[in-house]
């Protein structure tokens, strides 16, 4: 093993607080989501990406890539969302082996229920702690980190 | 958001490949080599990781599995049981800890901007402290916190 320059204390202070909020934003986001909607972020995430794809339609893999969850996941999901009517799964036009998962009108209502509840919610629970230039250096410099985290 | 996600999902797989630990297995021999004796209670491990009481039993179970942590009664309450770390688990500690390094760098810092690092971490702890201001609140009165009101705005992608 390599020796590794140790964290200097600025970049420890921000390794363990983004870590901090890595643990405790996703679970009250979820939570608020689950109380004020009834829908789980998960949930959430794959009804906003089927809404904004054309004809409100994505093949599995795709929406598997899209939500960041693994195939399987999003297998369990969709039967989930489907048997709460809010999501139906039609076999693809172009591609008979694949399944395509359909946002049904219900869902787009959920969706627009839930929306609000969810903004509501990152604001109160991220965005309100920091004032607008924090937002802005926290928007470029966490968009070029997660840039990077995409190329594996 | 997506800092969120993929953030915890790829140090957990650089730590899995280069130490064969969890982020998870990794923070808590990180909380018991830090405490005095390297033991703790089972709910001050939970506590100290944030991990749940039946999560950090599991996973001391499988740690202790690999012989890098045992379970021991407390001297003070014989029901009440202790994790404690074995010198299996401080070097697998050690030498994990460098390969987690690297990956921090490797993920986060190296991608920062060297003059952004102080007014992030200073922006991003006082995000930090807040939620678990919201999140203490929540779990000791057992009660949810005010719905959150209704925000009619512009249509952002979060």
């Amino acid at each position: 093993m390599t020796k590794v320059a140790p964290l200097s204390p600025a970049e420890e202070n921000l390794w363990r607080a983004l870590m901090r909020i890595v643990k405790i934003l996703p679970r009250d986001l979820d939570s608020d989501l689950m109380h004020g909607a009834g829908v789980s972020a998960s949930d959430y995430t794959t009804l906003m990406h089927l809404s904004e794809a054309p004809n409100r339609e994505l093949r599995m893999s795709d929406l598997a890539n899209a939500t960041g969850l693994s195939p399987s996941r999003i297998t369990r999901l969709v039967d989930d969302l489907q048997s709460r009517s809010l999501v139906t799964k039609v076999a693809s036009s172009t591609d008979a082996r694949g399944n395509v998962a359909r946002l049904t009108p219900r869902g787009m209502a959920k969706m627009r229920a839930a929306w609000p509840v969810h903004l509501a919610s990152v604001r109160s629970r991220f965005l309100d702690h920091m004032d607008s230039a924090a937002i802005k250096l926290v928007a470029a410099a966490l968009s070029g980190v997660a840039d990077h985290l995409e190329d594996g | 958001m997506r800092i969120v996600t993929a953030l915890p999902s790829r140090l957990d797989t650089d730590l899995l490949r280069g130490a064969g630990l969890t982020a998870s297995a990794y923070t808590t021999l990180l909380q018991l080599s830090e405490a005095p004796n390297h033991e703790l209670r089972m709910t001050d491990l939970a506590r100290a990781t944030g991990l749940s009481a039946s999560r950090t039993s599991r996973l001391v179970d499988d740690l202790r599995g690999r012989g890098l942590v045992t379970k021991v009664a407390s001297s003070a309450d014989a029901r009440t049981m202790r994790a404690r770390m074995t010198t299996n688990g401080m070097a697998k500690l050690r030498f994990a800890r460098p390969v987690h390094l690297e990956s921090v760098r490797r993920r986060l810092i190296n991608n920062l901007d060297a003059s952004s690092v102080g007014p992030l971490a200073d922006a991003l702890s006082a995000v930090a402290r807040q939620l678990e201001r919201g999140s203490r609140w929540r779990t000791h009165l057992g009660i949810s916190p005010p719905d959150p009101p209704t925000v009619a705005s512009k249509r952002t992608i979060i």
